[in-house]
C-alpha cells in the first residue's frame, strides 16, 4: 500500500467529531437527516465478510468476499424509507444501537477535498426484551469536503470480523 | 417414542406446536429426516475444478464436497478416522489432498487414506489404510445443483424431486441452467429448522402484513401488496404440493418482484423476451410460469425465491437454532450487468442485511421460542387455508391449489414430514406413491 499522509491535528479533530455526530444522528433515527446532510449522492456503502480460506491456497477461483450490505444512495433512500414508512413493526418498539468508534486514523484522499478515515468499531445492538448484541468490523470511510465546506460521506467499506452473522443481521447502521 | 400421529393431522391441516421444540421429535427427524432425505449441497459453480472443496452441513453433519480428478463429486464427512480431528478447516479451496491437523494423516481427493506419518516404525503392519478413508456420503446432481443422502436405499435424486421438477426446470434449465453466486453468507437464528422452510414453501399470506414497510419503500410489481391494500387477484398464482413434501408458490408475471426502477425494468425485460424461449426448451404450459415469482423449498431443509432471487439453506442445530447459508441465485446467461443487479436486489432483500429478512427472522424466532412454556407448547398449529380446493394436476402430477394465498403447500410438507417420520425405511415409503395424495384431497 502507498504511503498516506496524516492531515493536521486540527483536521482529525474534525473528522473525529463527525464521526461522532453521525453515530449520534443514527442512534436517534434521524435517517433521513443523516442521508441528506451526511451522505454523498455517489455513496458506495458496503459491508463485507470473509470466507476461511487455507492462507496458501491461490489456486481456487472461487470468489472470497461475501457482501452482507452492497449499497448505492437509492439503495440507501429505500432502506430510509422503510423506517419512515410507519409499519416497521420490527423496530417498534424502538431498537437501541450504540456505537463505539476507536483506532481513529486520518489521512489526506486522492484529492485535496478528500479525506481516507480509519476506524475500529464495537457496536452493541439492544432489541426487544432479551437480545442484546455485539458487532465488532473495521471501517475504511472515505469522506469530501464540500462547496459548503462541510464533510460528507463519500465511500464506506465495512470489513465485518465475524464469519456469520451471530447476531441475527446486519440490517443496523453500521 | 414419539407418537408421530399425534404431532400432524393432514386432514384437518394442524400439526402440534411441539414439532417447533420438542427434543426427541428433533432427534426422531434427524434419524427419519436428514438420515434419509436429499440434502443440498453445493452447486457446480462454487466447485468447477479438479481439486476444488467446499465445507457444508448435512443435517448437524460436517461434510466435505470435492471435484473429482475424473470430473465427478464425491462428499466425506469431515473428520479424521484416527482420531477424529476436523479434516479441513478451511471453508472452500482447492487442493491436492487433506492433512490431519492432529497427527498428519493424509487423504487423497478421493477420501482414501494415503500416508501416515512413520506408518512403518510406528505401526508396523498393523494399519489397514484401504479400510480408513474418510467415510464416504452418497451424492448425485440436478442440473448441477449437488444432493447428499445418508440412505442407501433411497431413491435417486431425480426420483426425489420426481414430479416437482416440472416446476425447478422452469428456472434451472428454461434458459440455459442456473448458477450460485459467491460463498454463502451465514447467520444464526434462533429459531426451528421448519419455521423458515414452511414459510418459504408456501406463505404468500405474509407477505402484505409482514413486509409491509419493506413492499412500500422498495416498489416493483409485489409493492402493491402492502400493508394488505390488495389481496392477490383471482387467477393472480396458484400453491403446489409434491410426492415428497417439496412445494412452491407462484405469482404470476411477479419475477421482478421487488427490484424497482431501472434495474427492475431490465430484469422484466429479460423475462419478457426469454418466455419464448423457455416455451420452445420446455412447453408452452411451463413457459407461463416462467416470469412469475416463485416462493419455494425443497425438502427437507432448502428454500429458494425465484425472482428475488435468493437460495438458502436452514442447516438444523438443535430443535431451537438454525445456521442459514444464503447465496444468490442467477441464470448463467443474464448478462453480467443484470446478474449483478439481481445480487444487488437480493442482498438489499433477502441478504443478512436484507430488509424482508430480518422482518421474517422476528417472527421465525418468537414461534420457536414461546415453547419453553408449557402451556404454549401443548398448543396447535392452523394450515387450513384453501382447504378442499385443491386439484390433481394432470399437466405436472402434482397437487395445485389455485389462488395465489393458501396454505396448501403447507398441508403437502407436514403430510410428507409425518410420513418420513412413521416410515420404517424407504421401502414402505415408496409403498405410499400412489396413495400420497388420498388424505390431502379428502378421498
Ligand atoms: S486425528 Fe487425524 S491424524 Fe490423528
Ligand atoms: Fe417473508
Amino acid at each position: 500500500m502507498e504511503e498516506l499522509n496524516p492531515v493536521a491535528h486540527e483536521i482529525y479533530i474534525e473528522v473525529q467529531q463527525v464521526l461522532f455526530k453521525e453515530t449520534r444522528m443514527l442512534r436517534e433515527e434521524r435517517w433521513r437527516e443523516w442521508l441528506e446532510t451526511m451522505v454523498e449522492k455517489d455513496i458506495v456503502y458496503r459491508a463485507i465478510v470473509s470466507q476461511l480460506r487455507f492462507r496458501k491456497d491461490n489456486r481456487y477461483t472461487g470468489e472470497k468476499d461475501v457482501p452482507s450490505l452492497d449499497e448505492n444512495w437509492a439503495g440507501l433512500d429505500r432502506r430510509v424509507a422503510q423506517m419512515e414508512s410507519g409499519m416497521q413493526w420490527t423496530t417498534d418498539p424502538a431498537e437501541r444501537v450504540r456505537h463505539f468508534i476507536t483506532n481513529l486514523e486520518v489521512f489526506e484522499g486522492q484529492t485535496p477535498n478528500e479525506y481516507v478515515i480509519y476506524s475500529n468499531c464495537q457496536t452493541v445492538r439492544n432489541r426487544r426484551v432479551y437480545e442484546e448484541m455485539t458487532y465488532c468490523y473495521g471501517r475504511n470511510d472515505i469522506w469530501r469536503r464540500g462547496a459548503d465546506g462541510k464533510l460528507r460521506l463519500a465511500r464506506r467499506d465495512v470489513d465485518v470480523d465475524e464469519r456469520f452473522v451471530s447476531g441475527k443481521n446486519h440490517n443496523f447502521p453500521m | 417414542m414419539v407418537d408421530v400421529d399425534s404431532l400432524v393431522d393432514v386432514k384437518n391441516g394442524m400439526q402440534a406446536k411441539r414439532i417447533f421444540w420438542d427434543e426427541d421429535i428433533y432427534k426422531l427427524e434427524l434419524e427419519k429426516i436428514f438420515g434419509r432425505c436429499w440434502l443440498f449441497l453445493t452447486h457446480d459453480s462454487i466447485i468447477p475444478n479438479v481439486g476444488d472443496y467446499t465445507v457444508t452441513f448435512m443435517g448437524e453433519d460436517e461434510v466435505l464436497v470435492v471435484r473429482q480428478r475424473d470430473g465427478s463429486v464425491k462428499a466425506f464427512l469431515n473428520y479424521c478416522t484416527h482420531r477424529g480431528a476436523r479434516v479441513v478447516n478451511a471453508e472452500a479451496g482447492n487442493a491436492r489432498g487433506f492433512t490431519c491437523t492432529y497427527h498428519g494423516w493424509a487423504f487423497g481427493l478421493d477420501g482414501s487414506l494415503e500416508s501416515v506419518p512413520f506408518e512403518k516404525e510406528v505401526y508396523g503392519n498393523v494399519l489397514k489404510k484401504d479400510t480408513l478413508g474418510m467415510k464416504e456420503v452418497r451424492v448425485d446432481s440436478y442440473k448441477g445443483f449437488w444432493y447428499g443422502n445418508f440412505d442407501h436405499n433411497a431413491p435417486p435424486l431425480a426420483d426425489y424431486l420426481g414430479d416437482y421438477r416440472w416446476f425447478l426446470d422452469i428456472w434451472m434449465d428454461g434458459t440455459g441452467g442456473a448458477e450460485l453466486i459467491g460463498p454463502p453468507a451465514r447467520s444464526i437464528l434462533k429459531c426451528n429448522w421448519k419455521t423458515p422452510t414452511e414459510n418459504f414453501i408456501g406463505d404468500a399470506y405474509h407477505v402484505g402484513w409482514t413486509h409491509a414497510a419493506s413492499l412500500k419503500a422498495l416498489g416493483g410489481p409485489l409493492s402493491v401488496l402492502a400493508g394488505n391494500k390488495h389481496l392477490p387477484p383471482e387467477g393472480a398464482g396458484i400453491q403446489i404440493t409434491s410426492r415428497h413434501g417439496h412445494g412452491v408458490g407462484i405469482l404470476f408475471n411477479a419475477a421482478s418482484a421487488l427490484m424497482g426502477g431501472e434495474e427492475g425494468a431490465m430484469a422484466a425485460k429479460w423475462y419478457a423476451e426469454n418466455q419464448p424461449k423457455v416455451a420452445k426448451r420446455l412447453s408452452e404450459a411451463q413457459a407461463k410460469y416462467y416470469g412469475g415469482h416463485f416462493n419455494a423449498s425443497i425438502f427437507p431443509n432448502n428454500s429458494y425465491l425465484w425472482g428475488t432471487n435468493t437460495f438458502k439453506v436452514w442447516h438444523p442445530r438443535g430443535p431451537h437454532q438454525i445456521e442459514v447459508f444464503t447465496w444468490t441465485i442467477v441464470e448463467k446467461n443474464m448478462p453480467q450487468e443484470l446478474k449483478d443487479a439481481v445480487r444487488r436486489s437480493m442482498l438489499r432483500t433477502f441478504g443478512t442485511a436484507g430488509m424482508l429478512e430480518s422482518d421474517d427472522s422476528d417472527n421465525m424466532e418468537s414461534m420457536t421460542n414461546l415453547n419453553r412454556g408449557p402451556h404454549i407448547v401443548t398448543g396447535v398449529l392452523n394450515s387450513q387455508m384453501g382447504m378442499g380446493n385443491e386439484h390433481e394436476d394432470a399437466e405436472s402430477g402434482n397437487i395445485i391449489g389455485p389462488s395465489a394465498i393458501g396454505e396448501t403447500s403447507y398441508r403437502g410438507f407436514y403430510r410428507a414430514y409425518r410420513e418420513y417420520l412413521k416410515a420404517r425405511d424407504w421401502d414402505e415409503i415408496r409403498a405410499n406413491n400412489g396413495k400420497w395424495k388420498d388424505e390431502l384431497l379428502n378421498r
